[in-house]
């Protein structure tokens, strides 16, 4: 369960400052799906930064499986993004230079486990890219990259399971394919899916879903959701 | 992160700029390899003295008094009644010494711990002849026989472990100018001639005990030693009566050898001596040892600060080579926090890619020192061992890699603290918006 208490977030100070969320609060079910849509600027990224233990909001709490998550030591914290959740960014932030099995198996590396290979395999095969695993990511196209990156997401067992636009920058074949995946994981796996996007087709298929505008939510629904 | 993940990559990323971690690595191993070298060619000078010096006794404590008025300056006052004063060069400090008397010279034998005494006697001779042949050599110097091991160092029958007071030991020179095999010439006799105090002649028979090798090393080339005879204590002192009985310097000595039982009673015996009076002054071979090692040391000190400075400049490489890693992989580091890397094993990932290439310039140094030690050993070997030196030029140890590379090690990572704290302060958000 994810629990979202008055949260604002102000970047920078005094005159350059700007309130990029205010006094935002919802609780979303544990292995439900959630849609944040809202206008680039709204505040989406900023929201799911601070759900993802990777970016301090201003004030307010999160707190998740009724653990507050930002009073926490950052060691924990650090425990939290490696253990709890999986994070899929629109950018991919693969390391190009390495191969797709080197990618994926990063989360496990900072883990500190020893025998990772198999579990990457099995990740791989999961979204149906095992055939890729020696390759280097740079020579993947884009869809490749992004299931490169749902398995690095999820080769951890996240409970939760982030995505900021993740079909923002594949056609809309390889997106379909993307978010496929997405909600068989959901399914399969009952991971908690939380997704920004502004793709209204993407969208439709979420059972709960949240708008931003301006830092603040203007429209919600959803029967796993309360705001 | 598991230690031999972060070395994984951090040797990944080497490899990947190979031109930047080439260039700072040489640098590093330029100065490791001078240093390194520095340190074996102060080894090798360091046995060579061991070596040299060992050959004489340990055992053996020189005694000289010094004057009443050292400090004074100018030129002393005339005293018809004072003992006969002697300017001497001691250790090029242009120390006045006094002579020695009989009584004092006596007075040390009593000391426990001391085996024998005897003074410099600075008896000479004037020719020997081998009996039988008409011909007569002359005798540059009288050795007074040595306690110390000389088998190592004759040519042919043994030197005297028990020495009587009718034997003696020729340099090899005589063989040669004598033209007898130094095997023949033992057993047979020679003649010493000397002139006694009336500077009258005086000749005195010994047997030959065995010949000494010519000396190698220090000794090898000076003249004194080519008419060099040894003979026992005892008969030196015969032949300093005969030869100072009854001349105003008789009994007077400017300085004495003072034998041990053993080293250990060096400090006790010495203790005894300067008791008695506060002006001898003592010396040994471990003093001049020390001496020695203390000059070596000091240029050794000296040239490893000028490696050292070399290892500062290569240090300076490191800091930027690391602050161009870290600017280049902002992205990498954002990733990794994101993923939930701690702070402390970001920065441990600077580090121990700064400690890589420091131990990869040191190893390099180390390899390159070590080519350079064989080569040199190999090439001068035999001159080094003509001129008596040793057989090595360069000894680098075991302590002295271990010390570089660990010194190369820790000024590396201290070198990478820096660049590797603001790899650590990078925020992971910041870190993957920026493009
Ligand atoms: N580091 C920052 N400093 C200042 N303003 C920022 C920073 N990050 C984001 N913003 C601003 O906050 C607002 C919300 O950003 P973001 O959450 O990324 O929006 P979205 O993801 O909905 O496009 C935007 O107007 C953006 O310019
Ligand atoms: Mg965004």
């Amino acid at each position: 369960m994810i629990k979202v208490d008055n949260i604002s977030k102000v970047y920078g100070e005094d005159a350059a400052s700007f309130q990029a969320l205010h006094e935002v609060s919802f609780e979303l079910t544990k292995g439900a799906n959630l849609a944040i849509l809202g206008k680039s600027g709204s505040g989406k990224s900023t929201l799911m930064h601070a759900l993802a233990g990777l970016d301090r909001p201003t004030s307010g709490s999160v707190s998740i499986n009724g653990k507050d998550l930002w009073s926490r030591k950052q060691k924990e914290i650090d425990v939290y993004r490696n253990q709890m959740v999986g994070f899929v960014f629109q950018d991919f932030y693969l390391q190009n230079e390495e191969t797709v099995l080197e990618n994926v198996m990063v989360p496990l590396e900072i883990r500190g486990v020893g025998d990772r290979k198999q579990k990457a395999y099995a990740a791989l095969e999961r979204l149906e890219i095992k055939d890729k695993a020696d390759n280097l990511t740079r020579h993947l196209s884009g869809g490749e990259k992004q299931r490169v990156c749902l398995a690095r997401a999820i080769i951890g067992q996240p409970e939760i399971l982030f995505a900021d636009e993740p079909t923002g920058n594949l056609d809309s074949k390889t997106s379909e394919k993307v978010e496929a995946l997405l909600f068989k994981l959901n399914k399969e796996l009952g991971t908690t899916l939380v997704v920004v996007t502004h793709n209204e087709d993407l969208a439709r298929r979420f059972a709960n879903k949240i708008v931003l505008k301006d830092g603040q939510i203007i429209s919600h629904e959803g029967k796993e959701l309360t705001i | 992160m598991r230690t031999r993940d972060l070395v994984r990559r951090g040797m990944r990323n080497l490899r990947r700029n190979k031109s930047r971690t080439v260039l700072t690595v040489l640098a590093l191993s330029i100065g490791a390899f001078t240093l390194v070298l520095t340190l074996g060619l102060s080894n090798a000078l360091k046995s060579s003295v061991n070596s040299q010096l060992s050959l004489a006794t340990n055992n053996e404590l020189t005694v000289t008094l010094a004057a009443e008025n050292k400090a004074q300056t100018g030129v002393a006052e005339y005293n018809p009644k004072a003992t006969a004063v002697t300017s001497t060069q001691i250790r090029g400090e242009g120390a006045t010494i006094q002579l020695l008397t009989k009584e004092q010279v006596d007075a040390f034998a009593k000391i426990s711990g001391v085996q024998r005494v005897w003074p410099n006697y600075n008896i000479s001779a004037k020719y020997l002849q081998l009996e039988g042949n008409a011909k007569k050599y002359v005798v540059d110097n009288i050795d007074v026989q040595s306690y110390s091991d000389q088998s190592k160092n004759m040519l042919a029958g043994t030197y005297p472990s028990n020495w009587s007071a009718t034997e003696i030991v020729l340099s090899q020179s005589y063989t040669d100018t004598l033209g007898v095999p130094a095997s023949d010439l033992v057993g047979k006799t020679v003649i010493v001639g000397y002139l006694d105090a009336k500077a009258k002649s005086v000749e005195q028979k010994f047997t030959i005990a065995g010949v000494l090798k010519k000396p190698t090393g220090f000794r090898g080339d000076q003249p004194a030693t080519a008419g060099l005879i040894t003979i026992s204590i005892d008969a030196a002192a015969k032949i300093y009566d005969t030869q100072f009985n009854g001349t105003r310097d008789f009994n007077q000595y400017a300085y004495t050898t003072v034998l041990l039982q053993s080293p250990n009673d060096e400090s006790s015996v010495r203790d005894a001596i300067t008791a008695l009076n506060k002006n001898y002054s003592v010396s040994s071979l471990s003093d001049i040892i020390s001496r020695i090692k203390t000059v070596l040391n000091s240029v050794t000190y000296a040239l490893a600060g000028f490696s050292g400075i070399a290892l500062l400049a290569a240090a300076f490489g490191i800091i930027n080579t690391q602050l161009m890693s870290v600017f280049e992989r902002t992205k990498e580091i954002g990733l990794l926090k994101a993923l939930g890397m701690p702070n402390s094993k970001i920065r441990n990932l600077f580090s121990v890619e700064a400690i890589l290439i420091g131990l990869l310039g040191a190893s390099i140094g180390i390899i390159l020192a070590f080519a350079v030690e064989i080569f040199v050993n190999t090439t001068f070997r035999q001159k080094l061992i003509d001129i008596g030196f040793g057989s090595h030029a360069i000894l680098i140890s075991l302590p002295n890699v271990l010390i570089v590379a660990a010194g190369l090690g820790l000024l590396s990572f201290i070198a990478g603290v820096f660049p590797a704290r603001k790899a650590q302060k990078l925020d992971p958000i910041q870190a993957l918006r920026e493009e």
